[in-house]
């Protein structure tokens, strides 16, 4: 059985008085997971990422990390489990080389020195980042500098990595990249979090999705159930699949075997066919 | 055959200069040093010297293109050579003059004391700006802040001067992108029209900068920020063959003065 690695419960949290960006939300993180959070614009899936990482406090409810309520003091701590790549390369790169900026977050840690470089290093070299370490990030391409947002996040070795809307203005080598680079995280044994629009993307790569609307978690399956409910669907403003749109036509046509677990990938699909 | 970077700013020559690996105070010492020694020796010669030795440096040792970093020289030369001018010509009856042409109700001239001090003036400057040169052309910003750091400046300004510098690009490139698209719109077909049209950019450069902001302290603080920006400084080595080039310029300069002196 997996272990529980953030519990959130009742979280409500509001920018203003007049509405709330997230509303009761309740939910169980376990470890190892590969999670797609989806929803329309200004559904609160960014807000609900601020709050698991203490960014935001949430203003009722509780999130907690290995079972330990988090307050206020626990949130630096929190931050070392916990990391978020924000969707926006250039709202999270803040220093004047790559080297020193993937060492922000491990310095900010209080690590001596030589742990510092050892995990820059490694974290640039597994963004394949080694021939820009010492270059500027403004004279990095819009997918070199999401390379060093995420080795950013890695340096600090985080348990969770949570990825807003990673694939956003990437090319598809570089998204391509980054799916390679997600896997690779989740074979490491970490837990994967990002929202996403691109419903394909979700399908493919989650083995669980959260759906928020206004607010609200409205949804928590796996892919196949969340992609089949079509009220769920339209409510949230998503669109089926493409390839779980084909693989029920191929069963409507009798072209592949039916199976209870659908198939995700096109090597899964074959071997149906 | 090198290549030219008419498109790029004045950093990215820090990241691409053989220079780059020296030893940040050492190099900040080194030009500082250079930049008093050319004030204070009031010297054509020196100047000159030092003109030519950080021509050297840049260019040969640091590889920096001779036509980017003539480019670069540039601007500042426009300014120098205008200054040079106005000290060098005078107005007046033009007597013991080595050139004059009259002027309206007036004369034009130069003389030899004033053309001497106009050529040291512009070559003083130029040396200046050549030895400043060679600490910015050859240094990442964040190299020179740590030097900052050294000398004590408060913490707060060095965070700020990191962000701020990380934030003129962001911001450029906003406002680049913004101008793009204006201009897509013939947002800048007549003067009326360029006015209205960069006053709508400034003002929603300066809404989307405090918004930008408030992501970056989001971001900050997710990778644990608390109040004390801790940025990773290198530390590089000094070495015996950057001590060389010290020693070298040092040596040209005494030279130089000894000649001075005997002649």
């Amino acid at each position: 059985m997996k272990e529980k690695i953030l519990e959130v419960s009742g979280l409500t949290f509001a920018y203003d008085k007049s509405r709330n960006a997230l509303e009761d939300i309740n939910v169980t993180i376990y470890q190892n997971e590969k999670i797609a959070v989806l929803g329309a614009n200004g559904a609160g899936k960014s807000t609900f990422f601020l709050n698991l990482n203490g960014v935001r406090e949430p203003m009722q409810g509780e999130i907690r990390y290995r079972g330990e309520v988090i307050g206020k003091k626990d949130k630096v701590k929190l931050r070392r489990h916990v990391g978020i790549i924000f969707q926006d390369p250039d709202s999270q790169i803040i220093a004047s080389t790559v080297k020193a900026e993937v060492a922000f977050g491990p310095m900010n840690m209080k690590l001596d020195r030589d742990e510092v470089e050892k995990r820059t290093m490694a974290a640039i070299k597994e963004m394949n980042l080694e021939s820009y370490t010492m270059r500027p990030p403004h004279y990095l391409s819009g997918g070199e500098k999401k390379r060093v947002s995420i080795a950013d996040i890695l340096a600090m070795d985080c348990e969770v990595m949570i990825f807003d809307e990673p694939t956003a203005s990437l090319d598809p080598v570089n998204a391509q990249m980054l799916e390679d680079v997600l896997n690779r995280m989740e074979e490491e044994g970490r837990t994967i979090l990002l929202s996403t629009h691109d419903v394909d993307f979700a399908y493919r790569f989650a083995e669980r999705v959260l759906v928020f609307f206004d607010g609200k978690l409205i949804g928590d399956d796996t892919p196949q159930k969340i992609f089949q409910n079509e009220e769920l669907l339209k409510l949230a403003n998503l669109k089926k699949p493409v390839f779980l749109e084909l693989y029920e036509l191929l069963r409507e046509k009798g072209k592949v075997k039916e199976t209870s677990a659908y198939p995700r990938q096109l090597a899964e699909l074959d071997l149906l066919l | 055959m090198k290549k030219t970077h008419s498109h790029v700013s004045i950093d990215y020559y820090a990241y691409i200069s053989g220079l780059g690996n020296w030893n940040t105070v050492y190099k900040v010492i080194f030009s500082l040093g250079a930049l008093i020694t050319v004030i204070a020796a009031n010297s054509v010669f020196i100047s000159a010297a030092t003109i030519i030795f950080m021509l050297y440096l840049n260019v040969v040792i640091g590889k920096i293109h001779g036509m980017d970093y003539l480019r670069l020289l540039w601007v500042p030369a426009a300014f120098i050579l205008l200054g040079g001018i106005a000290i060098m010509i005078q107005f007046g009856s033009g007597a013991g003059s080595l050139f004059s042409i009259r002027f309206f109700w007036t004369r034009l001239y130069i003389t030899t004391d004033n053309l001497r001090l106009s050529l040291n003036t512009a070559l003083k400057a130029f040396a200046a700006i050549s030895a400043f040169y060679m600490v910015t052309l050859s240094t990442p910003m964040g190299e020179i802040i740590s030097v900052f750091r050294k000398v004590r400046v408060p913490g707060l300004i060095l965070e700020l001067m990191h962000l701020i510098y990380r934030y003129i690009f962001i911001l450029s490139d906003t406002n680049r992108a913004q101008k793009e698209a204006a201009k897509s719109r013939n947002g800048y077909c007549d003067l009326k029209t360029s006015f209205r049209t960069f006053s709508g950019e400034i003002a929603n450069l300066f809404v989307m900068s405090m918004k930008k902001a408030d992501m970056y302290y989001d971001a900050m603080e997710a990778r644990g920020y608390e109040g004390d920006c801790d940025f990773w400084e290198e530390k590089k080595a000094l070495t015996g063959g950057q001590l060389v080039y010290g020693f070298l310029y040092g040596a040209l300069l005494i030279l130089i003065f000894f000649i001075e002196r005997r002649s």
